[in-house]
């Protein structure tokens, strides 16, 4: 009897032992994951909506009569952003190529490759789209597969329509 | 002597799972609410760029009509309702179904993105609302957004100019603000949200 009792009282501690250890696992595994859901949502969307923000603001600095299109790219729909400081007319371009979304700015006249853009964000799609009335969509998927798109409306397309028509 | 040091050791084992017990029941709590917090914020994030998108495409409107084939354009699938002329508000309603990553969809919607639209002389008012599908109806909204343009501007083929946006996030009354002519809605209602 006395010998039971005194396994039982070796036993018990180190069984309440082994469950207080086990729950501080838990807890802190609990927390973990937690943390680690917090931070990945916090991540999602981060490079598609930086890439979106970045095109538009790209868009409001050039924004001028006619300066910006959507045009084709050695195959490749491009954003076409022109400007012209006074002796020189430059274009930029921001298309997809290879996996990243590049910018390309080169004189108006040179013909130009897509490999020669400067990649800014990794991206599966990136599709610039022109859809009439001065303004602009863009839809990507960025390299974590999280879709976004925006609109921008160009604020010059009005003054462009009145420069085309007179 | 042997027996009262394991009664100790016990005794002491149990505080101290207690006091565990005590400190990750606080933690847990506190896991959840971050959860929930990071959702919200998310959540807001998001509506507030469809928002802003509409906003962008009701810039460019030169009428009500104008407006509804705009926002037809990018959601394809929009409820587009008759304005209630009898009742003299003359609002046109446009109702969108978006799904968890805030796209439109025509299956199971998470969240509705509303926009009422009406026109006063050369002046487009649109007040736009993102609730969660399930909360329509007690009107507790994710973030809102109204937008005055000016159609003449539009018409007379200048630039388009926002000239009101006003915003308010959770339906918090006492936050609101206008800012004239500014270019970027976002800017101003990401910023009442922020407060």
């Amino acid at each position: 009897m006395k010998k039971g009792a005194s396994l039982a009282q070796i036993i018990f501690p180190i069984v309440l032992f082994a469950f207080f250890a086990t729950a501080a696992i838990l807890v802190i595994l609990f927390g973990a994951r937690v943390y680690q859901s917090t931070v990945e949502k916090s991540g999602d969307n981060y490079n598609a909506r930086t890439l979106l923000s970045y095109v538009t603001q790209k868009i409001r600095q050039n924004d001028e009569a006619g300066s910006v299109s959507v045009e084709d790219f050695d195959g490749t729909d491009a954003l076409v952003l022109r400007n012209d400081d006074g002796s020189d007319a430059y274009r930029t371009l921001i298309y997809l190529y290879n996996g990243q979304v590049c910018e390309l700015t080169v004189l108006d006249d040179t013909t130009a490759e897509l490999s020669a853009g400067t990649g800014i964000i990794g991206a599966q799609q990136f599709v610039p789209e022109e859809t009439g009335d001065g303004i602009f969509h863009f839809m990507c998927v960025d390299a974590g597969g999280k879709k976004a798109e925006t609109v921008v409306a160009v604020r010059s397309a009005g003054s462009a329509d009145e420069e085309a028509s007179s | 002597m042997k027996k009262k040091a394991t009664s100790l050791f016990l005794l002491e084992l149990i505080l101290a799972m207690l006091i565990f017990f005590m400190a990750a029941a606080i933690c847990v709590s506190m896991f959840a609410k971050a959860h929930e917090m990071n959702k919200k914020s998310q959540e807001l994030n998001s509506a507030v760029l469809v928002e802003k998108n509409l906003a962008e495409m009701l810039s460019r409107a030169v009428s009500v009509d104008d407006a509804c084939r705009l926002v037809t354009q990018l959601y394809p699938h929009a409820e587009i309702s008759a304005p209630v002329k009898d009742t003299g508000s003359g609002i046109t309603e446009v109702r969108i179904a978006l799904d968890d990553d805030f796209l439109e969809t025509t299956g199971q919607s998470a969240y509705q993105l509303t926009a009422d639209l009406s026109e006063d002389r050369d002046l487009l008012t649109a007040g736009l609302h993102v609730y969660p599908a399930d909360d329509t109806e007690n009107g507790t909204s994710v973030y809102d957004l109204t937008v005055e343009n000016s159609l003449s501007s539009n018409v007379s083929a200048s630039a388009g100019n926002i000239s009101d946006v006003s915003a308010s996030a959770g339906n918090t009354s006492d936050v609101s603000a206008s800012a004239v002519n500014t270019s970027d809605p976002l800017k101003s209602g990401t910023e009442e949200a922020a407060s």
